[in-house]
């Protein structure tokens, strides 16, 4: 052993021919090929169960295992591919000082691994605490660094139901413009409801998601959007914004709209701030008013802090809400920039209603001058100036003419005439002279006069 | 008292049932009052920070006599535990009974809703959707699958009905936190959240990314777990004023200008934390490869440096007393944590497992001087075809098979 050991290379042909390999659950075999086997045959053992077994049935004679430990014989184990693979008193060694290496590491490994899953699971609560604590040291950086940036402001937090903000800002709305219109807001428990009217595309509905951002960020802690604010605590922001059709839910649009204000007028409390965009719309006109203004009165009359942007401005009527809820209600518009207006005489109260100024640009011929200013002052806007809206978004000028002239019938309640089509017109006047000639002479065909061939001279005019 | 006693004097009680289900991170509660014949629901986020506190809050207003829980809720042993035990921490105070996972299918949840209540007074014909929509908000998974389940449990027991309508007084909307309540259609109205999925790809989780959104721009955090605090917040507005300016005083400290080093340091550092509470959970389920524990290790070594800065930061302002508030702010966090055990762990870790090694092996690889034995078995195994070589040649030398040496030779 000593010799081989001593000088491995004049031997390391003979592994060829003679190898010690480890094969799974029975351990380190030697290896014969089958042409070599005649060398060996002096020194194989016959096994206990008999030579018939040969054939390699698979080595689970331990008996044979413990004659080859204490003998030098080879006992034959199996044979597979053309190699025979014997236990021998060498390799019984290697069993017991080696064994499944492999397993042996494994399960190690297994053992360590099983102590490092210990060491964590134990300090389980501990690592969540730490990982509570570095996420909201991240989250507070995150919106201390926003607040920087964006040049927010610490809001007052007030234990009455108000919202007091000057120069709020959207922040979202913010970057997608070149320059921001800033807009103040006054909500206390006395005028808990804003009324917020002005033309389309003026701003109404970000001013409206404005003052609910800034009182939501103020609940979360954070800095808000403006120079200066002071927010109630607040319970609830409760919004009728968007109307979401889907087939999953039994309800049109406008009963969706209806649900959401259902929800709100069920669950709002004087602490919560409700904010509603157009809501009416989807029905017709009466009823929309009529549920609008029912809704405003339920806010003016319950508290709860609540903004409205509508288009219906009949609700200011003195017939509608009284002057006691309108103690309640503070109304706003959208202003809009109109260069004529002032040549005019420019704004003033409107006749019958309650607002302290407003602004309106009906004249199509001003639609092209006009700009919405984003900015938000007392009163109430007369107009919508949809048709302005509808021009701009490229709608045929023959239909704004006539849109146009519908509406200045309605608002001096005249009779609305149908479209002359002065085409059709010429040809029904043509045709009734032709008739009145045709029946103006009965004998014409007959006496060949000069007035007969004139006539006909002037039908044949007339036709063609 | 017999036991038939005491069982009758159990079914003279007033039933109260309380249905709860966790499903997206909501838990779902929906109750039914047997004296008022009411029906209640509400829904919120399920937070560590706040479970306690409204599980405390659902039981002194309900005074729940059962509780029907969802299995995945039997999975989880701290929430389980929770639910279960008293105010005062009494364990196995309530009893309660796990409904088979199809009485919480969302789809047959939604048919009992539509379709097996009715509200005493509602003249909505065939349906009381209309006004439970009104009053609820159908539109949170949770809340839905615990009111189907409630619904489905009652046929069979309170009601004792087959397939019939469920009658109830009313519904009303639960307000269990002490938070602002915001729903989903006013989250998505605000721009707060805006999931956004390519056209091309099938939805499913991890498959959106956050859209122009209110979220989006608030979203300045260096980690995952950051992140997802902050989502936390945004999603749960306090109502509650002390909590509310405890935040206005962390967020007026990261924004002040003289604390901009510190801002700046630990933001440096902080990309490198991993969300530690689900890496844990994988180690806890051992579902692990060495990635998890090669992120544990950097969350742990991130979070030691975030708090050596906090702790130098605490330090420094100590001696200036006009910055003392904003050291006693920090303290209180640095306070919470064992900072000895995370130095320990650390240490241990980096003892047992070769990092670098790992990254390079893609599989665990365990420091060489870590354990004595393994050491000796891998050097065995890395030695053994010398072994074996060495076994061959023993066998040549014991057996004479010289004739063999002359056949190899040829």
């Amino acid at each position: 052993m000593s010799d081989s050991s001593s000088s491995p290379p004049l031997f390391l042909p003979l592994r060829q021919n003679v190898s010690v390999e480890y094969v799974s659950q029975i351990g380190y075999l030697v290896a014969v090929q089958d042409c070599d086997l005649h060398l060996l045959s002096a020194y194989i053992r016959p096994r206990t169960r008999g030579e018939d077994l040969q054939d390699c049935e698979g080595y689970d004679d331990r008996q044979d295992a413990a004659t080859a430990a204490e003998t030098d014989s080879f006992v034959f184990v199996y044979k597979q591919d053309g190699i025979h693979f014997y236990k021998h008193a060498v390799v019984c060694e290697l069993d017991q000082s080696i064994g499944d290496i492999k397993s042996l590491i494994s399960d190690r490994r297994k053992a360590l691994m099983l102590g490092l899953e210990d060491l964590v699971l134990d300090a389980e609560q501990q690592l969540q605490q730490l990982s509570t604590v570095v996420s909201t040291i991240d989250a507070l950086i995150s919106l201390g660094t926003l607040a920087v940036e964006q040049s927010l402001v610490c809001p007052e937090i007030a234990d009455d139901p108000v919202i007091l903000i000057k120069g709020g800002r959207h922040l979202l709305q913010q970057l997608t413009v070149d320059a921001f219109i800033p807009n103040d807001t006054c909500i206390s428990a006395d005028k808990n409801v804003a009324l917020i009217t002005g033309p389309n595309t003026s701003g109404k509905s970000v001013y409206l998601k404005q003052v609910a951002l800034i009182v939501y960020l103020a609940h979360i802690g954070s800095f808000v959007p403006c120079e200066k604010a002071r927010i109630g605590l607040t319970d609830a922001i409760l919004t009728r914004i968007n109307s979401v059709e889907t087939v999953s839910a039994p309800q049109s649009a406008f009963a969706l709209d209806l649900q959401q204000m259902s929800k709100m007028l069920r669950s709002h409390t004087t602490r919560s701030l409700c904010v509603i965009d157009e809501f009416g719309k989807g029905t017709t006109p009466v009823d929309g008013i009529a549920l609008l203004a029912a809704t405003v009165k339920h806010f003016a009359l319950h508290k709860g802090s609540a903004i409205f942007v509508l288009h219906f401005t009949e609700i200011m009527d003195d017939q509608i809400l009284s002057n006691e809820l309108m103690c309640s209600i503070s109304c706003f518009q959208m202003q809009t920039y109109n260069p004529r207006s002032r040549d005019r005489g420019g704004g003033g109260a409107r006749a019958g209603g309650r607002g302290d100024e407003y602004c309106e640009v009906e004249d199509p011929s001003d639609w092209d001058e006009c700009a919405p200013l984003f900015k938000l002052h007392r009163g109430v806007a007369q107009s919508s100036q949809g048709i302005a809206c509808a021009k701009s978004a490229g709608v045929d000028e023959t239909i704004l003419q006539r849109a146009t002239y519908i509406k200045s019938c309605v608002l001096s309640h005249s009779a609305i005439r149908p479209i002359v089509n002065t085409q059709a017109l010429d040809a029904i006047r043509d045709n009734a002279r032709l008739i009145t000639l045709f029946l103006s002479t009965n004998d014409w065909l007959q006496d060949g006069s000069q007035e007969g061939v004139d006539k006909l001279q002037e039908m044949r005019t007339c036709y063609s | 008292m017999d036991a038939t006693a005491v069982d009758q004097r159990e079914d003279d009680i007033t039933q109260v049932l309380v249905a709860l289900c966790v499903s997206n991170k909501q838990l779902g509660v929906a109750c039914y009052e047997e004296l008022q014949n009411s029906l209640y629901v509400d829904s919120m986020n399920m937070c560590v920070d706040s479970i306690e506190e409204i599980m405390n809050n659902m039981k002194a207003t309900l005074k729940p006599t059962m509780f029907l829980l969802h299995p995945q809720i039997i999975v989880n042993n701290s929430l389980l535990e929770l639910i279960l035990s008293d105010a005062d921490g009494t364990p196995d105070r309530y009893r309660f009974k796990v409904l088979k996972t199809a009485a919480w299918i969302d789809k047959s949840c939604q048919y009992l809703i539509h379709n097996c209540i009715q509200v005493r007074g509602s003249n909505s014909g065939s349906t009381s959707y209309p006004i439970l929509a009104s009053v609820l908000d159908l539109e949170i998974e949770s809340s839905r699958q615990a009111l189907g389940a409630l619904i489905g449990y009652m046929q069979q027991t309170v009601f004792k009905l087959d397939d019939g309508k469920v009658i109830v007084s009313s519904v009303k909307t639960l307000h269990l936190e002490s938070y602002l309540k915001m729903d989903k259609q006013s989250f998505k109205a605000l721009q707060i959240f805006s999931e956004e999925t390519h056209p091309n790809v099938i939805k499913g989780p991890g498959r959106s990314k956050e859209g122009f959104s209110l979220f989006g721009l608030f979203d300045r955090t260096h980690s995952q777990s950051g992140r997802q605090k902050l989502k936390e917040w945004m999603l749960m507005p306090y109502y509650d004023k002390a909590k509310i300016l405890y935040r206005q005083a962390g967020v007026a400290l990261m924004s002040r200008p003289s604390n901009r080093e510190y801002v700046r340091s630990v933001q440096s550092v902080l990309r490198h934390f991993h969300d530690l509470p689900r890496l844990v959970l994988r180690v806890k389920k051992v579902e692990y490869t060495h990635l998890e524990w090669c992120k544990i290790h950097l969350s742990l070594v991130t979070a030691w440096k975030v708090l050596e800065l906090t702790k130098s930061f605490i330090n420094d302002n100590d001696k200036d007393s006009t910055e003392a508030a904003d050291s006693d702010y920090l303290r209180q966090y640095y306070e919470s944590v064992e900072v000895q055990l995370v130095a320990h762990t650390i240490m241990v870790l980096e003892s047992a497992i070769d990092f670098k090694g790992c990254d390079a092996e893609g599989t665990i690889v365990f420091r060489t001087d870590y354990d004595r034995q393994l050491d000796e078995l891998q050097s065995t195994y890395d030695h053994l075809e010398t072994h074996l070589v060495e076994a061959a040649h023993r066998i040549l030398d014991v057996v004479p098979l010289l004739e063999v040496g002359m056949y190899s030779l040829q």
